[in-house]
């Protein structure tokens, strides 16, 4: 479904990856954890097509198209979701308008109907009660005075919205909140099935005891330096980063 | 409910504290008073200066003849009349001086009682309270010593009194004097300009981290006379110095003009900081005498990632009038002012800073506390302002004022200009008092009234007390007690 | 002998023709208040930027006098403007109060809305009295020139749900290139009422546009006061209002602002009582080569008291947006609070905002704060909108938007509310 190749990218001039290859099929979930600084967080704007983030060199193909090519509204409408670590609040946009104009905004690029205000409410009750998300959420603000796990909820509740076919899960900061990490997890975990695919991203193992992965790889100064199966995540947190990279045995010399 | 009547009072009591105004009884040389051509031709040949400067003193005075005082300071006094002042005042000086220990020791004396370290030998021999800082000591008119010129000549760090700078390094003098500040630039500018009499020159070359901070110590000390210093500082590429300045003056009835400038050079990659404590004797209760403190101060950074800061603490005065700014030019230049205001009593005080900012990603931050108590009147003045180049250029500016009694004033006026869509400004200020609950928290765990205030106030201006150097900080805290009553110590 | 401005010249040249036909000319006491106006006036003539009140805006391209070369004929006014529905509309075209066009035959008892021209011409004296010429250039030249306005006094305990609106027309008519409107509203203790003020064009010519807007609030009243300047972007608008706040009364006040090639609105609250509150809140959405101008000044001049202010600017194009805003808490105006906030937005490498907030207090028991900020819009935000699958450009609007639908959710009046975000919206549209 995904498939990076070579992938280089640059921010302000720095070189932060460097030569990311990765493949990603259908049903897969793929992790990739790495130290800070690995550029983990670099590789999942650059999935999503965060401007400042410039490519270099390399491709990415999403079900067979340049994805690189297409706008960051333009992925979200293929079904490549990004979940934020930290949501970003916005002041003064009510949850419900949001939902709605990104709702209509995919289904009106993918040709399909757009959804009146009745349905789109219809729709969504049915999401809030099925994710136990209390419905005063959607009049207020995005993310607007939100508590940690009501705007991870709030991420849930746009994912089981939007159906996406690719989720990116971003949660490289060290800084994790466990409570709010099994709220992301649940709605990834819901949503995984033979059609669909993720790329979970983190710093630490814990969150893979949430999200199970098929297949890890290890992110080191802006490579992939080892991969392997979910096993590999336990190793990691055993011997840490560096006994890590130390014995991966790879070519590549690796600093941390 | 308002803070009790014992407090205002106390508060008011303070000028009786100002421990720095005792009048020396040291012999002086001074000018015919007033003010006219000869007398800046007087001061040029006094200081044996060269063509080409008189002939700058005297396009300064000419045009200073045609500006008029400026009006829109929030700051009212009688008219000074220009003619009663001398304009140049030095302590009587038989020879040249060949090392310091031939400093009359009268004057070694006066800057004893001042705490300052005039004597290399007890920094170098680890005496207690001896900080390690070179000093320019400015008595009235003239530098009377220097310390640690050697130890600095040793690292290419030039620092003298400007009047030897003149004579010493004439290339530098007239490549920079005038350049940050010109002599048009304001009234009192012009007039600095024509009769400029000292000052301290700091010349850091490349590359060059100042081995020590760099100190001026200005004193006025004659009776009717100015004071009227220029400093200058280049920092080259890549080089590093912090620099201080102190002053203090008599109790006297009169009002005295000090009316210096300023100017910071700081070339790429260098950075400059620039610490003020100003304790200017502020006048009595009643608002006789005190010293008129009109300066004009400016940075110009002038090369990639030049940074300069400002750190002010101004405590004295009669009147305060005074913008030190900061002119961002070079991308990534970072502009800083840092200020505690204080003004109790009678005083006055305009001040704030100016942030042009011309460079790409520049930045630059204001925090400013202004202090008012007794009938003073405290006012913030600022500009910012992003120019249609200033691409992601940053200003984040806080201005703080606290007011203590109800018969004082506290004025904000910035003035915000941007001209760039990708840069960003933000501007807080707010106005409290000090409540009543926070006195009683404070007197109930046990500390006095005035010790509850001095604890407040300090932790008000705290963020900025924590901008100074080391040497200074700890002054500067018990400068600001002191400034607002006999309260601490 | 001082030179004044072109403009200035003509006025002062055709002020003893006028005094004759202006109405009121019959009566001594009209004639000797246009005199004292044009005496002020005569010594100040049009402020320029020297004038720190006025160091943002210059009256240059008004004060050399007319220009023919300067209009516009682009239909200037793209509002519905009957979108609002109200029983109570007074209409003025060119300056002059228009009959056919208004509705005032529905007020109820206790509310009397007239013509200033009526006031003048034959009205009581009191009312004349109530007049002052002021010291600022603006009001003097308002008072000797001012031809009409409205004249709105409403009694005692009386309270009107229905806005009151006021329609100010401007059409290119020959010789009418200038109005001074006077307006006078006068509520009586404990009186409510909401008042939509509407300055719109049917073309695009340049005329000159300096109303004069005197509110008093009896004890316990209130006004909602909204104002929609939407004049032609050939005109310049020069408004000046000045509101008395009495003790418990409350003063709301919301202007939105789009037309004119330069508009200022310089409002004046002053609260005289304990329990008084002044609320001023305003929007500019201005492009192309719009100068827009914000200047407020909040005297509190008692104790116990609030002010509150919330101003945001959109500025796209080649726009300059100024906000000035002062806040004077007088001595002994113990237990006074006052928040300003000004924000502007800048859509355009080449608009500029300039802003100068103020605080100048001399009580010490009080809380003002003043904050502002200007900018573009959050990147984060618009990337997170992306990343949901809305496109670029409507990402931008939302955001725009949200930035303005906060600070036009503080109108109370909810017709009102609509009206404006409407406008609002379809100011966006064309972004």
């Amino acid at each position: 479904m995904l498939e990076i190749k070579d992938l280089h990218a640059e921010i302000g001039g720095k070189e932060i990856l460097k030569g990311i290859t990765l493949s990603i099929k259908a049903g897969e979930i793929h992790a990739v954890m790495g130290p800070n600084g690995a550029g983990k967080s670099t590789l999942s704007y650059v999935l999503a097509g965060r401007a400042g983030y410039n490519v270099t060199k390399g491709t990415v193909t999403y079900k067979g198209e340049d994805l690189l090519a297409l706008s960051p509204d333009e992925r979200a409408a293929k079904g490549i979701f990004l979940a934020f670590q930290y949501p970003v609040e916005i002041p003064g946009v009510a949850s419900a308008t949001f939902l709605k104009t990104a709702y209509n905004a995919q289904r009106k690029y993918r040709g399909e109907p757009e959804v009146d205000a009745m349905e789109f409410l219809k729709l969504i009750r049915e999401k809030t009660k099925e994710l136990d998300i209390k419905d005063d959420m959607l009049k207020r603000a995005v993310n607007v005075g939100f508590s940690g796990g009501e705007k991870k909820r709030n991420e849930v509740l746009q994912m089981a919205l939007l159906e996406p076919d690719f989720i990116l899960l971003d949660e490289t900061d060290s800084g994790l909140d466990i409570d709010a990490l099994k709220i992301a997890a649940d709605g990834v975990n819901k949503l995984r099935s033979p059609n669909r695919a993720g790329l979970v991203i983190t710093h630490y193992q814990r969150l893979l005891d949430y999200i199970v992965p098929d297949f890890v790889h290890v992110l080191a100064d802006g490579k992939i330096v080892k991969s392997g199966d979910k096993t590999l995540a336990y190793e990691l947190e055993e011997k840490g980063y560096t006994g890590m990279t130390d014995t991966a045995g790879s070519a590549q010399s690796v600093q941390l | 409910m308002a803070i009790s009547q014992d407090t205002v009072e106390r508060v008011a009591s303070v000028s009786d504290k100002y421990k720095y105004g005792f009048i020396s009884d040291i012999e002086a040389d001074t000018a015919p008073i007033g003010l006219s051509e000869d007398i800046v031709r007087f001061i040029s040949a006094k200081k044996e200066e060269p063509e080409w400067l008189l002939e700058w003193r005297l396009k300064a005075y000419r045009h200073w003849l045609t500006m008029v005082e400026p009006q829109w300071a929030n700051v009212h006094f009688p008219e000074i009349d220009f003619q009663n002042i001398y304009y140049y005042s030095a302590p009587k000086q038989k020879d040249k001086l060949k090392s310091l220990d031939e400093v009359d020791p009268e004057l070694l004396e006066v800057y004893k009682k001042l705490g300052i370290p005039l004597k290399e030998q007890e920094v170098l021999a680890g005496v207690e309270g001896a900080y390690n800082v070179a000093v320019d000591a400015v008595f009235d008119s003239v530098s009377v010593a220097t310390t640690f010129k050697a130890r600095l000549e040793k690292e290419g760090v030039i620092f003298c009194p400007i009047s030897e700078a003149v004579r010493d390094h004439p290339e530098l003098v007239k490549k920079y004097m005038g350049s940050v500040v010109p002599y048009t630039d304001n009234y009192y500018a012009a007039l600095n300009s024509a009769v400029f009499t000292d000052g301290s020159f700091c010349y850091i070359p490349k590359g060059v981290r100042c081995p020590m901070e760099l100190s001026t110590y200005f004193r006025i000390n004659a009776a009717q006379t100015g004071q009227f210093e220029r400093t200058l500082i280049i920092a080259e590429e890549g080089s590093y110095v912090s620099y201080l300045e102190g002053c203090t003056a008599p109790m006297r009835d009169e009002n005295q003009l000090h009316a210096a400038v300023v100017e910071l050079v700081i070339m790429k990659d260098a950075e400059l900081k620039y610490s003020t404590v100003q304790n200017w004797y502020p006048g009595d209760a009643n608002g006789v005498g005190g010293i008129y403190n009109f300066v004009t101060k400016r940075a110009a950074c002038r090369g990639e990632n030049a940074k300069v800061s400002w750190t002010q603490v101004e405590t004295g005065s009669a009147i305060t009038w005074k913008y030190p700014s900061c002119i961002l030019q070079g991308d990534n230049s970072v502009g800083e002012f840092y200020s505690i205001a204080i003004t109790n009593n009678m005083q006055q005080a305009d001040t704030g800073t100016k942030m042009i900012h011309l460079g790409k990603n520049s930045s630059s931050t204001i925090i400013s506390k202004g202090i008012s108590a007794g009938k003073a009147q405290n006012t913030y003045r600022g500009l910012v302002r992003m120019g249609r180049k200033a691409d992601n250029s940053r200003n984040h500016t806080v201005c703080d004022s606290l007011l203590i009694g109800d018969k004082c004033g506290a004025h904000t006026v910035p003035y915000i200009e941007n001209q760039s869509r990708t840069a960003k400004i933000e501007h807080e200020a707010t106005t409290s008092k000090v409540s009543e609950e926070q006195l009683f928290y404070c007197q109930q765990r046990g500390l006095s009234e005035e010790e509850s205030m001095a604890l407040i106030v300090n932790g008000f201006c705290k963020e900025v007390l924590q901008k100074l150097p080391m040497e200074f900080a700890v002054e500067a805290q018990k400068l600001v007690s002191i400034s607002l009553e006999g309260s601490v110590g | 002998m001082k030179i004044m401005t072109p403009l200035a010249d003509q006025y002062l040249d055709r002020f003893e023709a006028d005094l004759n036909t202006l109405p009121g000319g019959k009566r001594e006491a009209v004639r000797r208040l246009r005199k004292s106006g044009l005496d002020i006036f005569s010594g100040l003539d049009f402020p320029d930027r020297k004038n720190e009140a006025w160091r943002f805006t210059n009256l240059a391209g008004l004060t050399k006098g007319t220009d023919a070369e300067a209009t516009v004929t682009e239909e200037a006014t793209s509002i519905p403007r009957d979108a609002l529905k109200t029983p109570h509309v007074m209409t003025f075209i060119n300056g002059r109060f228009s009959a056919s066009d208004s509705r005032l035959g529905d007020l109820p008892e206790g509310v009397s809305l007239t013509s200033l021209h009526a006031e003048l011409e034959t009205g009581n004296d009191d009312l004349v009295k109530q007049i002052k010429p002021k010291s600022g250039a603006l009001v003097a030249l308002n008072t000797a020139f001012m031809e009409d306005g409205f004249v709105l006094q409403v009694a005692e305990g009386v309270t009107l749900d229905a806005p009151v609106l006021i329609d100010f027309v401007s059409t290119n008519e020959k010789g009418r290139d200038a109005r001074h409107m006077r307006n006078i509203v006068l509520l009586g203790a404990g009186a409510t009422l909401t008042l939509l003020e509407q300055h719109t064009s049917r073309h695009g010519h340049r005329y000159f546009s300096n109303p004069r807007t005197d509110v008093t609030l009896a004890e316990g009243a209130r006004l909602n006061h909204y104002k929609l300047q939407d004049e032609s972007l050939a005109a310049f608008h020069l408004a000046e209002l000045d509101c008395e706040i009495t003790k418990g009364a409350v003063y709301e006040n919301f202007s939105l602002s789009l037309g004119g090639k330069l508009s200022r609105n310089e409002l004046t609250t002053r609260i005289v009582g304990a329990g008084g509150l002044s609320i001023l809140n305003g929007a500019y959405l201005m492009r192309g080569e719009q100068h827009s101008d914000t200047t407020t000044l909040t005297r509190h001049l008692v104790p116990e008291n609030d002010s509150r202010q919330v101003y945001k600017g959109v500025l796209d194009d080649s726009a300059y947006g100024v906000f000035q805003g002062k806040i004077h808490i007088a001595e002994d105006a113990q237990k006074v609070s006052g928040d300003q906030l000004s924000r502007a937005l800048l859509l355009s490498d080449r608009a500029t905002v300039a802003v100068k907030p103020e605080l100048e207090i001399f009580a010490d028991d009080v809380k003002c704060s003043h904050g502002a900020s200007s900018g573009e819009l959050d990147e984060d935000a618009l990337f997170y909108l992306q990343s949901r699958g809305i496109d670029a450009l409507t990402a931008r609007k939302m955001l725009i938007d949200a930035f303005l639908t906060d600070v036009i959710n503080e109108i109370s009046n909810e017709a009102v509310r609509e009206y404006f975000s409407d406008i609002a919206t379809r100011w966006l549209d064309k972004v």
